[in-house]
């Protein structure tokens, strides 16, 4: 079975322990969310990458005498983190209205979620609760800078979007403690999985950075001067102009491909070969694509806008 | 019956022009344009945003005056962009266009964890 595959099945038995009035709410949950144009759409196909919610699989690479059921449980645990995560983040920010049918589901989902990490490693059944409380306080942070107008320095970018990853972190860490790893690696591990996630982040906060600023910040801006310093037209082309030409979008897309390359290093060191090579590819598109950025400001703006047509016309 | 009051038919929904270039090229190089020129994209996403045709009418060969006007137009300004041949865009193509580049129809949602598809 593919990883994709698995990831959709892993979501379809979730739903499958739910009570029957919530499985309609659950099954099309990505589209309610507004992460997919229509309720058939899997997870699987939500996400430009497989790693993103099947991380624990790549690692498993590493892990050859474990059981599959102890993988899929690990799985299960990440995939459910993130897409609670999700959830969370889109109800606290008001781009999803809450309904008592979709605050079940996360509920249901968070609980699901802490039991299958309990069945991968004991010790860290309640990984998730520090994890989670460790996030929300990065998103509140976050949103009180990009609202505040004010400029920010890159370090703090960094290392607030670092605190909002950490629920990308304890599955993965519960599998390899089950493989009896030993902490040395284990830090390694979390390390590589920080930096996957942070390369993640960092390429979104440029692609996205108009539809966050429309939304009510965005890092990109900040890292610019702040929106109280930029002039603003109606439409934002002042702010767009001040951004690209501040050469900042391409500086966070270098910052990214640093990021792959960083977590290609460790995942080779670790053994996870399959996942070294997915962030050499990473590394090398998000190199170019700084490099197209710093050559001709909004390019990956323009590249992601015209993506679905390249695709469908030029193949 | 004729066609009807105001419409372009059929055959000139496409550009009659001739060229020896390749039309898969010619589209690589009106993509090429847009995606390393902020002008070229903000001018091309501004004049899809008016052409103000309905796929039907499309279908049935009628393509409003207005409408075709504002085509030869894109299609002008495309060729001076390019700065060579250039069949032009046809009503089906301009559509197809506008509904990625200014309804983004076609664009799944990326969410705060998606990375963007092509790059």
């Amino acid at each position: 079975m593919s990883r994709n595959a698995l990831v959709d099945t892993l979501f379809e038995a979730f739903v499958a322990t739910l009570p029957a009035p919530l499985r309609g709410e659950a099954s099309g949950l990505a589209c309610a969310l507004g992460l997919a144009p229509s309720p058939d759409i899997p997870w699987s196909e939500v996400f430009g990458d497989a790693v993103t919610l099947g991380a624990p699989l790549f690692v498993a690479d590493t892990t050859p005498k474990l059981g599959g059921e102890v993988i899929h449980d690990a799985v299960m645990a990440h995939l459910l983190a993130v897409i609670e995560a999700l959830g969370t983040d889109r109800i606290e920010d008001g781009q999803v209205a809450p309904s008592p049918a979709l605050e079940a589901v996360l509920d249901h989902a968070r609980r699901a979620r802490d039991a299958s990490i309990a069945r991968v490693a004991a010790e860290d059944a309640r990984a998730y609760d520090a994890a989670g409380a460790a996030t929300l306080a990065a998103i509140a942070e976050e949103r009180g800078i990009l609202r505040s107008g004010c400029a920010v320095e890159f370090a703090r970018y960094l290392a607030v979007s670092l605190e909002k990853q950490r629920l990308g972190v304890p599955a993965s860490l519960a599998l390899v403690r089950a493989a009896g790893w030993e902490p040395r690696r284990r830090r390694i591990l979390a390390r590589m999985l920080d930096a996957i996630w942070m390369a993640l982040q960092i390429h979104d906060d440029v692609v996205d950075w108009e539809d966050d600023l429309a939304r009510g910040g965005c890092w990109a801006v900040a890292l610019a001067g702040g929106a109280g310093s930029l002039a603003r037209d109606v439409d934002g082309i002042s702010v767009r102009g001040a951004v690209l030409g501040s050469g900042v979008l391409a500086r966070m897309l270098a910052a990214s491909a640093r990021r792959y390359r960083a977590a290609r290093r460790r995942a080779a060191a670790l053994g996870a070969t399959r996942l070294a090579a997915w962030a050499r590819e990473r590394e090398a598109t998000l190199g170019e694509l700084a490099r197209h950025e710093r050559e001709s400001p909004g390019f990956a703006g323009r590249s992601r806008a015209l993506s679905a047509w390249a695709r469908s016309v030029l193949g | 019956m004729g066609p009807r009051p105001g419409a372009c038919t059929g055959p000139r929904l496409m550009n009659p022009s001739s060229t020896t270039m390749d039309p898969h090229a010619q589209l690589r190089a009106l993509y090429l344009s847009l995606l390393t020129h902020q002008d070229h994209f903000d001018e091309f996403k501004q004049l899809l945003s008016l052409y103000d045709v309905r796929p039907e009418e499309i279908e049935d060969d009628f393509e409003p005056q207005e409408a075709a006007k504002l085509r030869s137009r894109l299609n002008a300004r495309i060729r001076s962009w390019l700065g060579r041949q250039f069949d032009g865009l046809s009503a089906a193509q301009v559509l197809q266009w506008r509904a990625i580049v200014v309804e983004e129809r076609l664009n799944v949602a990326l969410s705060p964890w998606k990375e963007s598809n092509i790059y």
